[in-house]
């Protein structure tokens, strides 16, 4: 043990410091934020295992994401089938205060207040036998001026106004077996059919397929008994709905007004409660990620005991050593999240190529407000699964964690 | 090991009648320090050492100092005296070693020494300053202030760079010069070369020297070490004692050293000897060392 006596000479020989102790940005951002350092290391040291509770976040980000996205998809999928309902209204006699029909003035006045609408339509209607050679049928009668607003012809032409003649919808022209030119009576009038209406698609307020139309003044009655107002799009029926009641129901109740577009409103409200359900499907895969972060980090923190036994002693305090062990947590979160939205953006583009064949209706605000709430709820869920797993290394005590290493 | 009753502090302030052991008891009475537990009951220590100046009514600064220090763990309904009522102190440039038998209390005391555990009763004393009683939190910061820490198994974290290890103490907070003062401790420890270097790349004595490195980095006044050779080959480990040396004389940093190693023995400047709890001044004949202590490397 004389050798010890060389007066700690030792070890000093190739003391070659390395002045170029130049902290790189990278170096001062960890030096900053050490706990980053810390946890990026610390992930790197079991790169499956946090490859695999990276995953669990991925999916259950493109789970919530792709799956709002999907419910954003069937909305607009069905809203474009359902057509153009939500742009009629109809108007009638407010029968609850007396109005057994709108007059002349009425209409004058609805007309008036309807400057946004693209159709106005009359309508009065009455039930008579309908015969041609010796087939005969009680049908539907509508007087319509303007019938050619709101329908099309499948065969002949609709005249723009209908002074004489009639208009025959589809499935009682199929019945009687007419066609433009024929033909027919009506009560005991002799009417030309000018035209055979195509048959209606979707849902509409006055379907008269098997019905027909003949001129207003043919139709008995001094009233109308509804008036269909169209416009170009939902917002702007609403905005007529509105002048309509406005011109009409100011001093009394004359007319009510029945919106297509409260229908669509339920229909929306139908595919909302569809979408929270799809989302809270994907909400659990989330969920079950966040125990798979839970377990990695209780896992390697029980693995870490020595080190972060060391760390206590070192000097290190309790919340720092939570802060390092959330930071893990937080960067799975973060890295998987970001995947996880990446992916999902691109399920979406796919999704709307195939159903809507417009692959940029996945950057409608709604979609990126579902990637921002998968990715924010992936990063909770991980902060909050580091959590108990940090307590846990953070109070044990270190002459245990250091007796066991 | 079983040993609860209580001892009294007296016997083992006692004089040590073997004059030629090296055994030295706590040794302080005229310390200034300024708690009001101030033991004046405890006799004046008699400390007969064979080596260095028989130490006089002390002349220096007690560092670090146990008194009356008693812990006492509850397994299974049973009560474990792991120290009966132990005087210890350490004085700055110091090197004690501390020895016994495995179960003898000697890592317990260590703890309570490095404020990582708490006493069951007693006093630890740390610059003077009555540090029983410290909140948890308290306790961290004094250990990352004044008290640096060798292990066994070293605990280098594998992840980080010899250089990132020595710092790690400093990592949580705001510490301009870490980096520079990490670098020149490992210059000074032979490891200049071997900055970045992750531990797997290095030699258990080197891996040793980083963990030297860390404790130092905050500059302490005290630094324990627990079988600091425990894993080291004799050369190697002779290193460490060298280094160890060099710290105490240059840096007067005191060093407790925990060991069963007679290579730490015989290069520390005194060896306290921990039986059942409680210190033993016949220790050396006990653990048969006595022939050894000629041989010590003395500076």
């Amino acid at each position: 043990m004389s050798d010890a006596s060389t007066d700690g000479g030792h070890g000093n020989g190739d003391d070659s410091a390395d002045p170029d102790a130049t902290p790189g940005l990278l170096a001062r951002l960890f030096r900053a934020f050490p706990a980053l350092l810390m946890a990026r290391r610390n992930l790197s040291r079991n790169r499956l295992r946090s490859a695999l509770a990276v995953l669990g976040i991925v999916i259950g980000v493109l789970a919530i994401a792709s799956l709002g996205m999907f419910g954003t998809t069937l909305r607009s999928g069905a809203t474009q089938q359902l057509g153009d309902i939500g742009n009629e209204l109809q108007v009638s006699p407010n029968l609850d205060a007396g109005v057994e029909t709108l007059t002349d003035r009425d209409i004058e006045r609805i007309e008036r207040a309807s400057t946004g609408a693209t159709a106005v339509v009359p309508i009065r209607q009455d039930r008579k036998l309908v015969s041609r050679g010796r087939e005969q049928s009680a049908v539907t009668v509508y007087g319509m001026e303007n019938p050619g607003d709101l329908y099309a012809a499948r065969d002949g032409r609709i005249p723009e106004r209908l002074r004489q003649g009639a208009v025959v919808g589809d499935s009682l022209a199929d019945r009687l077996e007419l066609q433009a030119g024929n033909t027919i009576r009506v009560g005991n009038r002799s009417y030309r059919v000018a035209a055979v209406l195509e048959p209606q698609e979707g849902f509409s307020l006055v379907n008269p397929g098997s019905g027909v139309i003949v001129p207003p003044g043919d139709v008995a009655g001094d009233g109308w008994g509804q008036v269909v107002v169209t416009a170009e799009s939902g917002s702007q029926a609403n905005a007529t709905a509105a002048a309509i009641r406005e011109g009409l129901n100011r001093r009394e109740q004359r007319v009510t007004i029945f919106e297509l577009s409260s229908v669509t409103e339920n229909i929306g409200q139908f595919f909302g409660i569809l979408n929270a359900f799809l989302i809270g499907i994907g909400s659990i895969s989330l969920v079950v990620a966040g125990v798979s972060i839970l377990n990695v980090m209780l896992m390697s923190t029980v693995e870490r005991r020595g080190e972060i036994g060391v760390l206590r002693a070192v000097g290190v305090q309790k919340r720092d050593v939570i802060r390092m062990i959330l930071a893990e947590a937080a960067l799975l979160g973060t890295v998987g999240g970001a995947i996880g939205a990446l992916l999902a953006l691109g399920a979406g583009f796919v999704l709307n190529q195939i159903v809507l064949s417009d692959p940029l209706v996945t950057l409608q605000p709604i979609n990126l407000l579902y990637l921002v709430l998968a990715f924010a709820f992936a990063l909770v869920t991980s902060v909050l699964s580091g959590l108990y797993p940090a307590w846990k290394a953070a109070s044990s005590d270190p002459v245990e964690s250091l007796r066991s290493g | 090991m079983t040993d609860e009753t209580p001892h009294g502090s007296d016997d083992s302030a006692d004089a040590p009648p073997d004059a030629g052991s090296p055994v030295d008891t706590p040794s302080d009475a005229g310390s200034p320090v300024d708690t009001p537990s101030d033991a004046g009951s405890r006799d004046p220590p008699t400390s007969a050492t064979d080596r260095g100046p028989p130490s006089s009514p002390v002349d220096r600064d007690t560092l670090a100092e146990l008194r009356d220090v008693r812990k006492i763990y509850h397994t299974g309904g049973e009560e474990v005296a792991a120290l009966g009522g132990v005087d210890f102190a350490a004085e700055p440039g110091e090197f004690v070693a501390v020895m016994g038998p495995s179960g003898s209390g000697k890592s317990t005391m260590l703890n309570v020494l490095g404020l990582l555990d708490t006493p069951t009763s007693g006093t630890v004393l740390l610059d003077g300053n009555d540090v029983t009683a410290l909140s948890e939190r308290e306790r961290t910061r004094e250990r990352k202030r004044s008290i640096g820490f060798v292990f066994q198994h070293f605990y280098l974290i594998p992840t980080l760079t010899a250089v990132e290890n020595v710092e790690l103490p400093t990592l949580f907070g705001d510490d301009e010069t870490a980096r520079e003062r990490a670098i020149s401790l490992l210059s000074r420890v032979g490891l200049g070369s071997r900055l970045d270097h992750r531990p797997d790349q290095l030699s258990g004595g080197q891996k040793q020297r980083v963990a030297i490195a860390r404790a130092l980095i905050n500059e302490p006044r005290l630094l324990l070490a627990d079988e600091p050779t425990g894993n080291l080959d004799r050369a190697t480990g002779a290193d460490v004692l060298e280094e160890f040396h060099r710290i105490t004389d240059e840096e007067d940093v005191a060093i407790v050293a925990v060991t069963h190693d007679p290579q730490v023995y015989r290069a520390a400047d005194r060896t306290v000897f921990l039986v059942d709890g409680e210190i033993d001044p016949e220790g050396a004949e006990t653990l048969g060392l006595v022939g050894l202590s000629d041989a010590g490397g003395e500076p």
